[in-house]
């Protein structure tokens, strides 16, 4: 009788990882490749109603999504307002909130006055959910700013400061989890190598230029290609602020998508689908690329 | 290590704990602690949609139910029946993907497409049940007897079979404080002036144009509405108020004022099958509409009812209503929701805050208040309590005058349906379809509006009860006697592969604004916004629709 390659330990080990591993695993395979490729077919698909028995099903409709797709996002123009409020909200929040991010956490990291509490005041909106934030941040632009300001109306009812109090809305928000993690990074510094600097005669701006960023790069270039590819999927907290009955001026591609497959006929969904894997076919490359640019020209410890 | 056992231990037993006591009292539904399950009884479950209605009115039809059928043997080796209701707030889109493996048989649902469930095969065929006369209810009639015409052509499949039937009845509508109405005298008379209460003589005839009618008194066209609103603004009265935080309130209502303008007709935005008689030709500087010839509407030029005059109609309403600054400083404000909205036209006459007239609201609001009624008739005024308070539901003034008297259409705004999972099991489908059948009939139907203050979606008689009904109630009933009932939906092609499209259509939207109210807020005319809506689609961009 053929001796077992595993012990009875190990194969207890074994059978304890596949339990734990095979419920995130279902769901993976049920909720994002199953999904994916029940979506990638339905590109190629549209939806009929039998006359006779009054249901539907799907059917091969070859290249023709692609064909209205292209029709719609013409004659239609929301699209195309989507996606230029998707590119300014990625410039903005990204770019104006990393920035300020790294601010923030170098105030904390060098332990300046009240620096621990910035930590928790910036960190406690990411605990809490969107929905109860986004509430309390209405009422404050709505009901507060103007009795402060003096203003006819509140920031959010104003059409001309409306999108713009929802970037500073995500920029704030996005602050949290950013300070968390850059304040993280810089704490792991080796004291040693900052104070050497510092007696080689580094200023605090070459100091942090020269020591702090390229260390922390990683982190912050984790930040940035995450940025990249969820450029279509943001929908900067419109869905809260504004349900699906946001005005088309204000939407992102991610609110337009999710808010059209929110409210879909059977017969809808191919086209969306349509879109979903057109705007895949941008991002991933996209997303690829930025990574290689910033491992290339980004700064390093060297 | 012997601490760390114990800890190990102490913590699952405090998790258990945690776990076991929010399992205490669960039950099939959530009908409470004290109702078992009796296996020797049929068990049914209900689906239903916990919103504007909410639920006690189905657990009323419920005690009677059971005690009806108490001895009925509906499944071979029981006695009985026992129905639990599942309460929660989600869609058929939720719901329909996980029907086939849930246990819920009957369902009253909110935001059903009614012809793209009946294409996934999600509802049970009910045709039988639906026209079969209630005589062993003492009825005459049938349910399909009960439905507005409107509503055959709507429900009846073109195979001539029934799906679902009707639930709530939720028109968006203007609710007045009556009371505030009497107070000040804002009744015209038949001179077109105001100062008269509703119960002087000398009332003028309101939008139906006939005298001693519910309305009398009450604003007959868009210019005596203003003429109200103006006389209000002028006591310091904020003549309405509607939810910031949520424009589609306005957006339905605008849906209301534009059925109410083209009838029937108005379906033909959904149907695109039929003769258009409004479709504009030219809107002088004055807002006089000349209309095209009568033109035959299908799905190949459907794009042409986007240029009814409805719509230009409802636009100008809501730009008189802005432009002259007929509502309250809440009403833009995006922190005002729904139900706050509610609170302050309920306290607005009981404190020093500034008196609000009027609530555009669906008139399913006073249900959903009835906590802010017992919170205020205790904290307030005992004369703040519902049934003390003579709110009532205002027909919608005319666009002109030579409409006044043209019969008055209401569209539901919530597409609301009852049905049956054409997953439920054989044994259990004379079960389903009974019950869902006996919480159509006229005891229930009443028991219905007395208990949420609205009604079922059915043209029935409610004389019998109307004594019983509080004021806003009897203004409902007053209200949608004798007028049109218009199912905003349709089994047309067009219309099911592009219902995103459709719906924001039908909410008025456009590119260049989601909402007709917003839209004149900021800074477009009634007659701008009618163009934008008119050249929402061409030729080209409806065969992009129509898939060619």
């Amino acid at each position: 009788m053929a001796k077992s390659v595993f012990s009875n330990k190990q194969k207890k080990d074994i059978v304890f990882c596949l339990i734990l591993l095979a419920l995130p695993l279902i769901q993976f395979s049920v909720f994002y490749i199953g999904v994916n490729i029940n979506s990638f077919v339905m590109v190629f698909q549209r939806y009929e109603v039998n006359a006779e028995t009054g249901i539907g099903s799907y059917v091969f409709n070859g290249f023709k999504n692609f064909d209205t797709m292209i029709k719609q996002i013409y004659y239609d123009g929301i699209f195309l307002g989507a996606l230029k409020n998707s590119l300014l909200a990625f410039v903005l929040v990204t770019l104006v909130g990393v920035t300020l991010a790294l601010v923030f956490s170098l105030y904390i990291y060098k332990r300046m006055p009240l620096s621990s509490t910035f930590r928790v005041l910036l960190f406690a909106p990411s605990i809490l959910s969107a929905v109860v934030t986004v509430t309390m941040f209405r009422y404050f632009v709505e009901d507060v700013i103007p009795v402060l300001f003096h203003l006819e109306q509140g920031l959010l009812a104003n059409q001309d400061t409306k999108f713009g109090t929802i970037l500073f809305f995500n920029v704030w928000i996005g602050f949290g989890t950013q300070v968390l993690m850059y304040s993280g990074a810089m704490s792991g510094i080796d004291p040693s190598i900052t104070e050497a600097a510092r007696l080689d005669g580094a200023g605090p701006a070459r100091e942090f230029f020269s020591i702090i960023l390229p260390l922390i790069f990683p982190t912050l270039q984790t930040f940035l290609v995450a940025g990249v590819a969820g450029l279509f999927i943001n929908q900067v907290n419109l869905l809260e602020f504004s349900g699906l009955w946001s005005e088309a001026r204000y939407m992102t591609v991610g609110y337009y998508l999710f808010k059209n497959a929110q409210s879909a006929s059977s017969g809808e969904l191919p086209l969306l689908a349509t879109y979903g894997v057109s705007l895949t076919l941008i991002a991933a490359p996209l997303t690829l690329l930025t990574r290689k640019l910033l491992d290339k020209y980004g700064p390093s410890v060297e | 290590m012997k601490k760390t056992g114990n800890l190990k231990k102490v913590t699952a037993l405090i998790c258990v704990a945690v776990m076991g006591a929010t399992m205490v009292g669960c039950n099939p539904g959530d009908d409470g602690p004290t109702k078992v399950v009796d296996q020797t009884k049929a068990q049914l479950y209900v689906s239903n949609f916990n919103a504007g209605a909410g639920s006690e009115w189905l657990e009323k039809a419920i005690a009677r139910f059971e005690v009806d059928y108490a001895d009925k043997e509906f499944i071979p080796g029981t006695k009985g029946v026992q129905v639990w209701v599942t309460p929660h707030r989600q869609g058929l889109t939720e719901l329909g993907p996980k029907m086939a493996t849930a246990k819920e048989e009957v369902y009253f649902l909110e935001y059903v497409p009614y012809y793209e469930g009946i294409s996934k095969g999600y509802f049970l065929d009910i045709t039988d049940m639906v026209t079969q006369d209630l005589t062993q209810y003492g009825e005459t009639v049938s349910i399909e007897d009960k439905l507005y015409d409107s509503q055959v052509n709507y429900f009846k499949t073109p195979e001539g079979k029934y799906y679902g039937i009707p639930h709530t009845q939720s028109p968006t509508l203007i609710t007045y404080d009556a009371d505030l109405f009497d107070k000040k005298g804002y009744y015209f008379g038949a001179d077109g002036n105001l100062g008269k209460k509703s119960t002087d003589s000398g009332l003028s005839k309101g939008p139906d144009g006939k005298s001693g009618t519910y309305d009398d008194g009450l604003p007959a066209t868009y210019a005596q509405f203003y003429q109200l609103c103006e006389k209000m603004k002028k006591q310091n009265i904020a003549p309405l108020i509607w939810s910031g935080t949520y424009p589609w309130y306005t957006t339905r209502f605008a849906r209301s004022v534009k059925a109410d303008f083209e009838g029937e007709e108005h379906m033909l935005a959904y149907t695109f099958n039929g003769t258009a008689t409004h479709l504009v030709d030219s809107i002088d500087a004055q807002g006089n509409v000349t209309y095209k010839a009568p033109t035959t509407i299908t799905e190949e030029n459907g794009y042409q009812v986007f240029s009814s005059a409805g719509y230009y109609y409802t636009y100008e309403f809501f730009e008189g209503i802005y432009k002259n600054g007929y509502y309250s400083n809440k009403a833009f404000n995006e922190s005002t929701t729904h139900t706050g909205a509610q609170e302050l036209f309920l306290v607005s006459s009981f404190t020093s805050a500034q008196d609000i007239a009027m609530l555009v609201e669906g008139t399913y609001w006073v249900n959903e208040s009835l906590g802010t009624f017992d919170e205020m008739a205790v904290n307030i005024d005992e004369d703040a309590a519902l049934e003390k308070r003579n709110l009532k539901v205002m027909p919608l003034p005319k666009a002109r005058d030579n409409l006044v008297g043209t019969p008055t259409t209401y569209v539901d705004c919530l597409n609301e349906l009852a049905f049956i999972s054409a997953y439920v099991k054989e044994e259990k489908k004379e079960l389903a379809k009974t019950f869902l059948q006996y919480c159509e009939t006229q005891k229930s139907l009443e028991e219905f509006l007395q208990t949420t203050k609205l009604t079922r979606c059915y043209d029935v008689d409610y004389s019998n009860i109307y004594d019983t009904l509080c004021p806003y109630s009897q203004s409902i009933v007053d209200s949608l006697k004798g007028a049109n009932y218009l199912m905003p939906n349709s089994s047309s092609e067009v219309f099911l592969n592009n219902y995103t499209d459709f719906f924001e259509t039908y909410e008025f939207g456009t590119k260049a604004q989601a909402n007709p109210m917003w839209g004149i807020k900021n800074g477009s005319t009634a007659l701008e916004l009618f163009e934008t809506m008119k050249n929402k689609y061409n030729q080209n961009s409806w065969n992009v629709l129509l898939g060619k």
